[in-house]
């Protein structure tokens, strides 16, 4: 079984502007973003497209250093800190040359012996419901079976800070929904800190413990809300509804 | 059985055109003319004995050139510097067609073994290398991101992401370069040489033995069909993850 610890530690996330370079000039994505993220909680990024949250997921993974402001582990710059952290995007990005139990262990490092590597990404499938699938190409499971692989491949390494990209975007009503409450199961069991960001806002609210609304571009935090419901939460839930006008007003107000 | 109506139809116009006289048969030899020859030189182990000669020189001339022109290409495609100072000058080299190398070479390497096999080696090497190139550059940029935001190591990103993204292209270059390689070996047999499929063929001009000159080409042509169904063969191999439209066709 893969372990799951809890990130220790406090998130801080306290950029000031984002711009990228465009052949037209630059533009600005990102305005002043403040907020924490407290060990153990899932935040749900909310936001119109274009409003700069995959750019702050690229800026969370250190794949993209160049903006004012910092984001910091405690008091470490992210960057430098060591925290394990894994993303699931939009799409699978499976290596479609490899297996299922192949393109999860791609995920892990090489310190591990053959064997226990074959263990645990055997342990991860089965957790995410894909066992008897680990042979499989890519092009032979279904959407919301890459998609679980690609979910497993994040998990793997049990990561500190789990990124979500619109995980479930591309996905049928009905895939969307069981995959949500899988992984609300997983994530209930591991504590992971995970930032989920969508345009989705049932999605927000049924598996936020917070949920932040940005303006569109360039992204500024808009409003911050705890959904104080228990999990597993009801999707009809009169008091989710009425956060959920809420939040339908932050987002539409621009 | 498809597959035998046009050499069918091939063999009875052959045999029509001789037998009825619209050409010479000292100048062309008869299909059944060819088999007996075919058999005489199979039993006494001359046809073999060229083939395999043949065979040789064409495998280390192909491997060769394979082998650096994956090499270098990956060099080129993954290395800003090594694209810099390589690319400009591979490009205007490229295009030079292989034929031309051969005074080049035979002057550096006299007329022996070794210019045989570069000049193919030669020839497969600018052909797979671009190839190997063109492929790596196509590889999905999300695909390398990927590897990034896993924190692969360089050369694991080759193996596992670019590399494998650029093997159905890879395949594509070395059946192009096959192709050119049975030419390449034919044409610097037939320049200098004294033994060889291509000496067979030329050898059988010079002293008018059409019978010899028909069963050369017809081997060259078994040969060459061999070689890419081998290379078809490891491709399928290597790429059974993909799936493909021509997949039904690749059976014949």
């Amino acid at each position: 079984m893969v372990s799951g610890k809890a990130m220790s530690k406090e998130l801080t996330v306290a950029v000031d502007e984002k711009w990228i370079a465009r052949r037209d000039g630059r533009m600005q994505v990102l305005g002043s973003c403040h907020f924490q993220v407290s060990p153990g909680e899932l935040l749900a990024i909310l936001g119109e497209s274009g409003c700069g949250k995959s750019t702050l997921l690229r800026m969370l993974l250190s794949l993209d250093n160049d903006y004012q402001g910092a984001i910091k582990v405690d008091e470490s710059p992210i960057s430098l800190s060591g925290l394990k952290r894994s993303i699931v995007f939009q799409e699978p990005r499976l290596l479609p040359w490899l297996t299922t139990i192949q393109n999860v262990e791609f995920a892990m490092s090489g310190e591990d012996s053959g064997l226990t590597r074959q263990q645990r990404a055997t342990s991860i499938l089965e957790l995410v419901g894909l066992s008897g699938f680990e042979s499989n190409w890519p092009r032979q499971l279904s959407g919301g079976m890459a998609q679980r692989t690609a979910l497993a491949r994040a998990l793997v390494n049990a990561p500190d800070l789990l990124l979500l990209d619109e995980p479930f975007a591309a996905l049928d009503l009905h895939t969307r929904f069981r995959l949500q409450d899988e992984l609300l199961g997983i994530l209930g069991k591991q504590r992971t800190t995970t930032i989920l960001v969508t345009h989705d806002i049932d999605e927000a609210l049924y598996l936020g413990d917070r949920v932040l609304v940005m303006s569109g571009r360039p992204g500024t935090l808009k409003a911050l809300h705890s959904v104080a419901a228990t999990k597993p939460r009801d999707r009809t839930d009169p008091y989710l509804l009425n956060l959920r006008t809420v939040l339908f007003n932050e987002l539409v107000s621009g | 059985m498809t597959a035998l109506i046009v050499p069918i139809l091939i063999l009875i116009v052959w045999d029509l055109s001789v037998r009825l006289g619209y050409v010479p048969s000292t100048l062309v030899a008869s299909p059944l003319d060819t088999l007996k020859d075919f058999w005489t030189l199979s039993a006494d182990g001359t046809l073999g004995q060229h083939a395999l000669i043949s065979i040789i020189r064409l495998s280390l001339g192909f491997s060769l050139g394979t082998v650096i022109g994956i090499i270098f290409g990956a060099f080129v495609a993954t290395n800003k510097l090594t694209a810099k100072l390589f690319e400009p000058t591979i490009s205007v080299l490229a295009p030079i067609p292989a034929i031309a190398w051969v005074p080049l070479l035979i002057m550096l390497c006299g007329i022996g073994e070794t210019s045989k096999v570069l000049l193919i080696a030669v020839g497969t090497f600018f052909v797979v290398s671009t190839h190997v190139i063109v492929g790596i550059r196509a590889t999905p940029r999300d695909l390398v991101e990927l590897a990034q935001v896993l924190r692969k190591s360089a050369w694991d990103c080759f193996c596992f992401v670019l590399f494998p993204s650029a093997l159905p292209e890879i395949f594509v270059g070395m059946r192009v370069a096959m192709g050119l390689s049975w030419t390449l070996l034919l044409v610097s047999e037939i320049i200098a040489s004294s033994d060889g499929l291509g000496w067979l063929i030329w050898d059988a001009r010079n002293f008018s033995r059409p019978d010899d000159l028909f069963v050369g080409m017809i081997c060259v042509g078994l040969l060459g069909r061999l070689s890419d169904m081998a290379l078809v063969a490891v491709e399928r191999v290597c790429t059974r993850w993909r799936s493909t439209y021509g997949q039904w066709q690749s059976n014949v």
